[in-house]
């Protein structure tokens, strides 16, 4: 099965001044995904979602959007709607007409303009110039922006940094709202919580490098299970077991945690092989690392992997 | 009907200008200028000539007022003032793009970055070029009040010669005004930053030019600001106008091709 890919790149790789920023990053992200793009602070996000855009050139290699070449931003892009870092616009002109000056370079329709700005929720602010607007309706009319060209892909870069926990929650609303329309989007961030929640794919980056990406449940699934036995006595004997299937254990109270679990038809094998040599379970279950945790292994080893 | 992908550019460009704070800025200083430079020009005429120095612009008689040309002589004399007001107004235009960031939104519509910048520009010169009608007209309207108080006499300025005279006087001024407005562009693309760009442009058109040419005879010859200066006078002893106009253009053209290269290279970063 091959699927389409809206977003491809192989050993993308942007250096400032000879300082490495984007190391060799290979992406593929699929058609009709909410791809949640993570990575701490400088690690290489907005640089990345930069050369998508055709605003930063890359140092080396390569990569294709809706199939076209990075070097041809004028064949995607109209198909492309993007918020980079913060919004920017004429802080003297009102709201629609900053819309209407995108609106008319990108060729879209004016009639447009009326309906992105319903569809963020500014309608009725829209006539006041942009520079009395607050940071959420400057974000909001961003993404107004974005919506512009009927995006087949929407790059959102750090929507919510900057916003009150109102705004935050207002425009986590919005953005689950905006998959809802069918685009592809490709939303940056630092924080996991907000990704965990509403992306259904993941790439995450650590001083620009791919640290992990697939599909959110994927990683979710690198859960562990949590054994309880009838008799404490019991649990060095577990112990052995479930690392003799290359499992890590630590023990929790009177409880062993196993990890990673690989697929969902672990827990009865182990429940059979406990019972195998003697050792009745009183409690078998499967916990999901949150992806906090998650994250923090896989940064860990790709840390650690840097360092040998 | 939709306008060709190439002109919208040009037509965003327009509705960026549509402010009243800029349309009235523009329309308004620059006519404005013309009359006050028209009444100045009037004002200080000369009844008797005194030979000019190299370089310099040939002195204003009062008899020179009264031929065809000289309804629109304030006029001329204003063109070198719009010089730095055309030069600051295209610097911060262009730089201001890349110092608010809407440079990088306007991208993801028009990624074409020559199509782009070209089109914001031509659009702010097609203004220009609009306020510079206003100017002449009002620089006319303000040459006959000031005549009746001098005792000029105006019957030449009513001829076919004086309204070719003012044909001429405007094209050399929409001329220089071009040229301004193509540095200042340039450069504001070149610095991206609209006071490290004001400071050098500033400097440089303003005060510095004029210096050197104290100190080189050649400054008249080859400096763009003063060949511009001396399109817009119609020549100057040291480099007549067809010379000025085409050594102008040639530097011109140079930094404005030096400017489209670093345009389509650059990394866009604010
Ligand atoms: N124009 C630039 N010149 C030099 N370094 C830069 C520039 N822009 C970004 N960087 C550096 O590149 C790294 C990645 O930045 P960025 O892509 O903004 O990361 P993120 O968006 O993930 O926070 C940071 O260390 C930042 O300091
Ligand atoms: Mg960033």
């Amino acid at each position: 099965m091959t699927k389409e890919l809206i977003v491809e790149t192989t050993s993308l790789t942007k250096a400032y001044r000879g300082r490495t920023v984007v190391d060799g990053l290979d992406l593929a992200l699929p058609a009709g995904v909410v791809c949640g793009f993570v990575g701490p602070n400088g690690a290489g996000k907005s640089t990345t979602l930069r050369m998508l855009l055709g605003l930063v050139r890359p140092t080396s290699g390569s990569g294709w959007v809706l199939g076209h070449d990075l070097s041809r931003p004028q064949d995607y892009l109209p198909d492309v709607g993007a918020l980079i870092e913060a919004p920017a616009f004429y802080p003297g002109l009102s709201g629609r007409a900053n819309l209407r000056v995108l609106a008319t370079l990108g060729g879209t329709p004016a009639a447009r303009v009326a309906e992105v700005l319903e569809r963020v929720g500014l309608a009725e602010r829209a006539d006041d110039a942009y520079k009395t607007y607050s940071l959420g309706m400057k974000q909001r009319l961003g993404i107004a922006a974005a919506l512009l060209p009927r995006p087949r892909l929407l790059v959102l870069d750090e929507p919510t940094n900057g916003l009150d926990p109102q705004g935050i929650r207002d425009m986590r609303g919005l953005l689950r709202s905006l998959a809802d329309d069918g685009p592809t989007v490709l939303v940056s961030s630092h924080l996991l919580g907000e990704v965990q929640q509403a992306c259904d794919w993941l790439v995450m980056v650590e001083a620009g490098r791919l640290v992990w990406s697939g599909p959110t449940a994927q990683l979710l699934t690198g859960s562990e299970a949590v054994l309880g036995c009838e008799h404490a006595g019991d649990l060095p004997r577990l112990a052995a077991l479930l690392e003799a299937r290359a499992l890590q254990v630590r023990r929790v109270g009177n409880r062993l945690h196993a990890g990673p679990l690989t697929g969902d038809d672990v827990l009865p094998g182990l429940n059979r092989a406990a019972a195998e040599i003697g050792i009745t379970l009183s409690e078998l279950r499967r916990q999901s690392a949150t992806l906090e945790e998650q994250y923090g292994t896989l940064l860990a080893d790709s840390l650690a992997g840097s360092l040998r | 009907m939709k306008a060709p992908a190439a002109l919208r550019p040009v037509r965003a460009q327009l509705l960026v200008l549509r402010r009243p704070a800029v349309l009235g800025s523009l329309l308004g200083l620059l006519p404005a200028l013309a009359v006050v430079a028209t009444s100045i020009s009037f004002a200080t005429a000369d009844a008797f000539a005194v030979p000019p120095e190299p370089g310099e612009r040939p002195e204003l008689l009062l008899s020179a007022l009264a031929r065809p040309d000289g309804m629109t002589a304030g006029f001329a004399a204003t063109s070198s003032l719009l010089g730095m007001l055309v030069l600051v107004l295209f610097l911060a235009l262009t730089a201001g793009e890349h110092g608010r960031g809407t440079l990088r939104m306007l991208l993801t519509r028009e990624p074409r970055r020559l199509r782009l910048v070209g089109g914001q520009v031509l659009a702010v010169l097609l203004l220009t070029w609009a306020a510079l009608i206003l100017a002449l007209v009002a620089s006319i309207a303000a040459a006959f009040v000031a005549a009746g108080l001098r005792d000029v006499p105006t019957e030449a300025w009513t001829s076919a010669d004086a309204l070719r005279a003012a044909g001429t006087d405007y094209l050399r001024a929409a001329g220089a005004a071009a040229g301004y407005g193509l540095i200042g562009s340039a450069l504001g693309t070149l610095v991206r930053s609209v006071p490290v760009g004001l400071g050098i442009g500033v400097t440089w058109f303003g005060p510095l030019e004029h210096l050197l040419q104290e100190a080189w005879t050649g400054a008249s010859r080859w400096f763009p600001g003063l060949l511009m200066e001396s399109v817009s006078a119609g020549g100057t002893t040291a480099s007549g106008l067809a010379r000025s106009a085409t050594v102008g253009a040639a530097l011109v053209a140079g930094i404005v091709l030096v400017a489209a290269a670093d345009l389509r290279r650059r990394d866009v970063l604010s």
